[in-house]
């Protein structure tokens, strides 16, 4: 776990300052994630559905069906494990190339933009394409870890998952973030409790 | 109604019913033509009906207050008819109201004096006119010797005749309204029609070209999305300060009430605007 000793503390959990270029939580960091993933999954079926009627349309549909919708004593264990790792594969791959592409143009997804995130080097310059591969390779590692390497932005203090310690990456509000009053004051409740 | 059966209740329309002289004869002139051939003719130059030197605006507007109120109430009544049945089919017959009181019963007994009112005095017209007609039998009876004989004759025959003319007038007058209304009323309704079908078109289209309004409607719907995501923003930002400080206390760490600040280079792009140099 690291600790930016560096970097000035301020109170700002507690009061109603605006927290645009802080570091973003993992609630937040999560949702955009879903979102991308939806956006991703959907995208996918939908390219399935019209590859597969244009395949049928082109009458190639026994291609199709071998391709999509293979028959059990015509497949072997080969055959369909060999789908599997292409669906996989493919899948992952479409999901470096969305993020990579968005992260250069747009320095966010569609799911971060949502969200109001933003991410940036450690140094505030913009994400390059090298940083940008190695923050999705760092994805795979941190979801093969049992996801250990997304939970590590609930302990770090600059929030930062293993792939933005990889990429030298961090996420920051893009907006004008503020805490609600109710969690303020249960902060401010829970710090004047006395130490155990 | 048909021709044949109205013919056959009141008699054949007297000949010159329209004539001039007649009160009713000034509306004749702006009755339709009877045949479609006609009704697509005078349909066809609709152009030139402002510049018509015949054209009676007063007369146009009665027949369009007609046609309204006709038209209004048939679809008032068709609505009535379709939640009725839509109502009984769904709920059923509805159940009595109960009496709790004094006031209950009240309101109960206006309601039933009002919806009885009109079946009340359809019944007393009823009767009325059997009694009516019992009397006029029995009386005519009795003195049918007497209308009939030729010495009294002499005396009654210029009031029966007056009588007649009376009655023929009176019946011309109802066969000239019932054939105007006949003739008047579908020109009314499809005037109606138009009318409605008209100002709501215009009534869109002027909301739709009315620049400022199109705007305030953009302004509301953009306003609502924007809302509903910062309040969805809002509440993430929240949630990650709750997660943290769940964990934290799991951890067996001091909550956190303070989040270290972004390096200034970060915080020159983010929060100034100012583009890093590559």
């Amino acid at each position: 776990m690291t600790t930016d000793s560096n970097a000035p503390a301020i109170g700002i959990l507690r009061s109603s300052s605006s927290l645009r270029g802080h570091y973003a939580g993992f609630v937040t960091r999560l949702i955009a994630f879903a979102i991308d993933l939806f956006i991703i999954v959907t995208g996918q079926l939908l390219f399935v559905m019209f590859a597969r009627l244009a395949l049928d349309f082109f009458g190639l549909d026994q291609l199709a069906r071998d391709v999509f919708d293979p028959t059990g004593a015509a497949e072997s264990t080969f055959i369909f494990v060999f789908r599997w790792a292409i669906a996989i594969v493919s899948s992952g791959l479409v999901f470096a190339v969305y993020v990579v592409v968005f992260w250069l143009l747009a320095e966010k997804t569609l799911g971060q933009g949502l969200l109001g995130l933003r991410v940036v080097r450690t140094d505030g310059r913009h994400i390059t394409l090298l940083p940008a591969v190695k923050r999705v390779l760092g994805y795979y590692l941190s979801f093969f870890a049992l996801s250990l390497g997304f939970l590590w932005i609930l302990i770090d203090d600059r929030r930062q998952g293993w792939h933005d310690k990889i990429a030298d990456t961090v996420v920051v509000y893009d907006w004008d973030a503020r805490i609600g009053w109710r969690l303020r004051e249960w902060l401010a409740r829970r710090q004047n409790q006395p130490p155990q | 109604m048909t021709d044949d059966t109205l013919d056959h209740t009141l008699g054949p329309l007297p000949a010159g019913a329209a004539e001039p002289g007649d009160d009713l004869t000034e509306l004749v002139p702006f009755l339709p033509p009877s045949t479609a051939a006609e009704a697509r003719a005078a349909d066809s130059s609709p152009a030139t009906a402002g510049a018509d030197p015949e054209f009676d605006a007063y007369m146009a507007v009665v027949r369009l207050l007609i046609g309204g109120s006709v038209e209004a109430a048939a679809e008032l009544v068709k609505r009535l008819e379709q939640w009725e049945a839509e109502l009984d089919a769904a709920e059923g017959a509805p159940k009595p109201g109960e009496i709790h009181n004094t006031g209950d019963a009240a309101r109960y007994m206006l309601v039933g004096m009002a919806l009885s009112a009109g079946e009340g005095a359809r019944q007393r017209v009823m009767n009325l006119v059997r009694a009516s007609d019992v009397f006029w039998r029995l009386t005519g009876s009795v003195a049918q010797p007497l209308v009939d004989n030729r010495l009294t004759g002499l005396f009654t025959r210029p009031f029966d005749r007056a009588i007649d003319r009376l009655v023929n007038r009176g019946q011309k007058r109802v066969n000239d309204w019932i054939e105007l209304g006949r003739t008047q009323e579908p020109g009314a309704r499809r005037i109606a029609r138009k009318t409605y079908e008209e100002l709501v078109d215009e009534f869109i289209g002027h909301l739709a070209e009315n620049q400022e309004l199109a705007g305030l409607v953009q302004k509301k719907s953009i306003g609502l999305a924007n809302e509903a995501v910062d309040e969805l923003r809002s509440r993430t930002v929240s949630a990650d300060a709750m997660a943290e400080n769940i964990v934290r206390r799991i951890l067996r760490r001091p909550p956190r009430s303070q989040l270290p600040q972004p390096p200034e280079d970060v915080r020159l792009v983010i929060v100034d605007g100012v583009e890093d140099t590559p």
